[in-house]
């Protein structure tokens, strides 16, 4: 059957899982080729008539200013819950769902249906079981749109977000984004921050006041994105590693004063748990291998005094 | 001390008429006792919820007497041996990896003593010229239930005898009152575990606060025992240099150096995977902000120039008020820091197992410790 769009009740919208329109257009194109074929799932609900599945279509119909739609209407309250799972396996079969909308399936499922089998649903949206990532859903669903993109974008699985939800007030750092920070990176200084925040007990905002998190984004000589990112970085390392950065500043101090040869590269275990020093010498001659001794040989002292770092 | 308390007392069907069932029950008349058999034990233990308010009393099948697992060879360690009479603990210290990596859902008490002493006695038997040092605290704390479960009676009775073998109690409790009228012969060491009062407040709320534990030091000490004292976990925070200095003050005004075996000192560590099961479980605890890395065995560790600055800071604290002639040995550290805190570091694990034999015979000549030989104990490898 048809019916005029004004009939169906789109402002109640609590069945509508989808974030991403990501298959907008092909579906707007297919409807202006061929209409709509498959119609629009609705629940009639006293005197509405509720959408239950074909948002998207319901959407582009809008746009296009179509008349009529085809529908089914169903109106036992009961196949509510059967029909938003069709729609879910449905569109499970059709596209790969990302992770905001498992997160709002889950959401629909707990809300509207509680008692539908919960281990089935997260298996099957391969989400964790565990009950400690109720909470981890609803904070990834009220993230900002820019920050759910990000997660989408980078298919960030469920496990790794719980350390950006750890942070309250992500918005602050939004200004992150366009740097295009890697997520292993974006990650790490998300934890910094977090472990910061609670062993200081002071909020996200005044640890980006103490780095100058504005000024650095605003440097005039960081030109290049990627030097931002290693300053902002560097600056939250420092505040989570205090004196690990400070023992680290007097090591690379006294190695700069050594004016290493370019032959000669020294490494050395930055926890300190190895203790000594790796030279590592590039010999292509034996002129090379008299002037890397004549040199180590001259620096002998200030190497031993590297050595004793500790 | 928070008193913990038991709710389900699972008993072996055939241990039900045991005296520590009456005790327990005695002491928890609320907790129901649950006697089953050995065929319905796994079924039921799985069913069990995770909780340290209930108790298992059974016999032991495997061995119980075992090697201390230590750490790996990156690390020096001391050759321990641990009776694992005791599975799990109720006092829920913020950074016990037991309640990480114990499967067990309760805790577990092994009643079958005739066959853990036959397992200690064939390890004595075997190695009569080396000198053990054995005990109980490994897996579980010696004496937060002993009163009830009276194991240590059970053991002190059996090293009495014992001339190469010192038996070791480990709590952070104080309930000493049961053991002071055992006849020990000199062959037992009672030790705790240390830290400073409000290391304790926060990360040790259910154990025994500093003063009580303290006067339990002095119980045992008048009836003869023999003390030893772990720093261990040493833990960093903003006024640890006050809170370490106050503690040995107190320490020292109470424990005679002429009683003490032995001090051992440990930074918090943990295996890196522990840190988010920390936090999830203990919200507010500080302890895993703090500068820590991964160490050659793979755990995680405060930075070594700290865990070095705190070491040398504790040990002079313990020369100034103890004495300088302590025996005082770290818990799974390399040789580097042994260099660099106490200026000397023992070649080996087996080396250091000898340092201790030698000191404990050099101290406590009454004991009748067999003369340690440097050569033997290169051969008595703890594996």
């Amino acid at each position: 059957m048809k019916i005029s769009l004004n009939k169906i009740n789109t402002k109640k919208n609590y069945f509508n899982y989808h974030y991403w329109n990501y298959q907008f257009h092909k579906l707007e194109n297919s409807i202006i080729n061929s209409g709509i074929n498959n119609p629009i799932t609705l629940l009639q609900k006293r005197n509405e008539l509720i959408p239950v599945h074909g948002f998207r279509r319901i959407e582009i119909a809008k746009k296009l200013n179509l008349s009529e739609i085809p529908v089914k209407i169903y109106s036992d309250e009961k196949s509510a819950e059967k029909l938003f799972k069709e729609s879910v396996l449905e569109n499970m079969i059709n596209t790969e769902l990302n992770i905001y909308e498992k997160c709002k399936i889950i959401q629909i499922l707990n809300t509207h249906f509680s008692d539908h089998d919960k281990y089935y649903w997260q298996k099957l949206l391969e989400l964790p079981l565990d009950k400690k990532f109720a909470s981890t859903i609803n904070s990834i669903l009220q993230f900002p749109n820019e920050w759910i993109e990000f997660f989408i974008n980078k298919n960030v699985p469920f496990k790794r977000i719980m350390t950006f939800s750890k942070i309250k007030n992500i918005e602050l750092l939004s200004k992150l984004l366009p740097l295009n920070i890697g997520l292993n990176k974006m990650e790490q200084m998300f934890q910094f921050l977090f472990e910061i925040s609670q062993r200081d007990e002071i909020n996200v905002k005044s640890i980006l006041n103490n780095i100058d998190f504005e000024g650095i984004l605003k440097a005039p000589n960081l030109k290049d994105k990627q030097d931002i990112v290693k300053v902002l970085y560097n600056k939250l390392y420092d505040l989570r590693y205090p004196l690990q950065s400070q023992y680290l500043k007097i090591i690379d101090e006294k190695v700069d004063k050594l004016k290493l040869p370019n032959n000669i590269k020294i490494r050395y275990d930055k926890t300190f748990e190895r203790s000594g020093i790796n030279f590592n010498i590039n010999v292509n001659s034996k002129n090379d291998l008299h002037n890397s001794i004549k040199w180590l040989d001259k620096n002998r002292d200030k190497i031993t005094n590297i050595i004793e770092k500790e | 001390m928070i008193n913990p308390k038991i709710e389900n007392i699972y008993v072996d069907k055939k241990l039900q008429s045991k005296e520590i069932c009456k005790r327990y029950i005695a002491k928890f008349p609320k907790a129901k006792l649950i006697p089953i058999t050995s065929e319905e034990k796994d079924e039921i233990l799985e069913k069990v919820s995770i909780s340290k308010n209930n108790i298992f009393i059974t016999e032991a099948k495997g061995d119980i007497f075992k090697p201390c697992p230590g750490t790996d060879e990156s690390h020096i360690c001391c050759q321990y041996w641990v009776i694992n009479q005791v599975w799990n603990c109720p006092l829920n210290c913020t950074y016990c990896i037991l309640q990480y990596y114990l499967k067990s859902p309760m805790i577990i008490t092994y009643i079958n003593y005739e066959k853990i002493k036959a397992e200690i006695t064939e390890k004595l038997n075997s190695e009569p010229n080396r000198f053990f040092r054995i005990g109980t605290g490994e897996l579980g704390d010696s004496l937060v239930y002993d009163n009830l479960n009276r194991s240590a009676e059970e053991f002190i009775k059996y090293f009495v005898n014992k001339n190469n073998a010192i038996f070791e109690l480990k709590t952070k409790s104080d309930n000493v009152d049961h053991l002071l009228n055992i006849k020990h012969n000199g062959k037992v060491v009672i030790s705790w575990s240390l830290n400073p009062p409000e290391v304790i407040m926060k990360e040790e709320p259910l154990s025994a606060k500093l003063n009580k534990r303290l006067a339990g030091v002095k119980k045992v000490q008048d009836a003869g025992y023999k003390l030893g004292f772990h720093f261990d976990p040493i833990i960093y925070y903003d006024n640890w240099k006050e809170g370490y200095s106050y503690l040995i003050k107190e320490l020292f005004k109470v424990a005679k150096p002429e009683n003490i075996t032995w001090i051992s000192m440990g930074s918090l560590r943990y295996p890196p995977e522990t840190k988010d099961k920390i936090i999830e479980k203990f919200p507010k605890t500080k302890i895993v902000y703090s500068e820590m890395f991964r160490g050659k065995d793979n755990k995680s560790r405060y930075f070594k120039p700290l865990r070095i600055e705190m070491y040398k800071y504790i040990y002079s604290l313990l020369c100034k008020y103890g004495s300088k002639d302590l025996f005082v040995y770290f818990c799974m550290e390399d040789k580097d820091v042994w260099q660099q805190v106490m200026g000397f570091a023992p070649e080996n694990n087996a080396h250091l197992d000898f340092l201790f034999a030698e000191y404990l015979y050099n101290k406590f000549p009454q004991m009748n410790i067999p003369k340690p030989i440097f050569n033997n104990y290169q051969n008595f490898i703890t594996e």
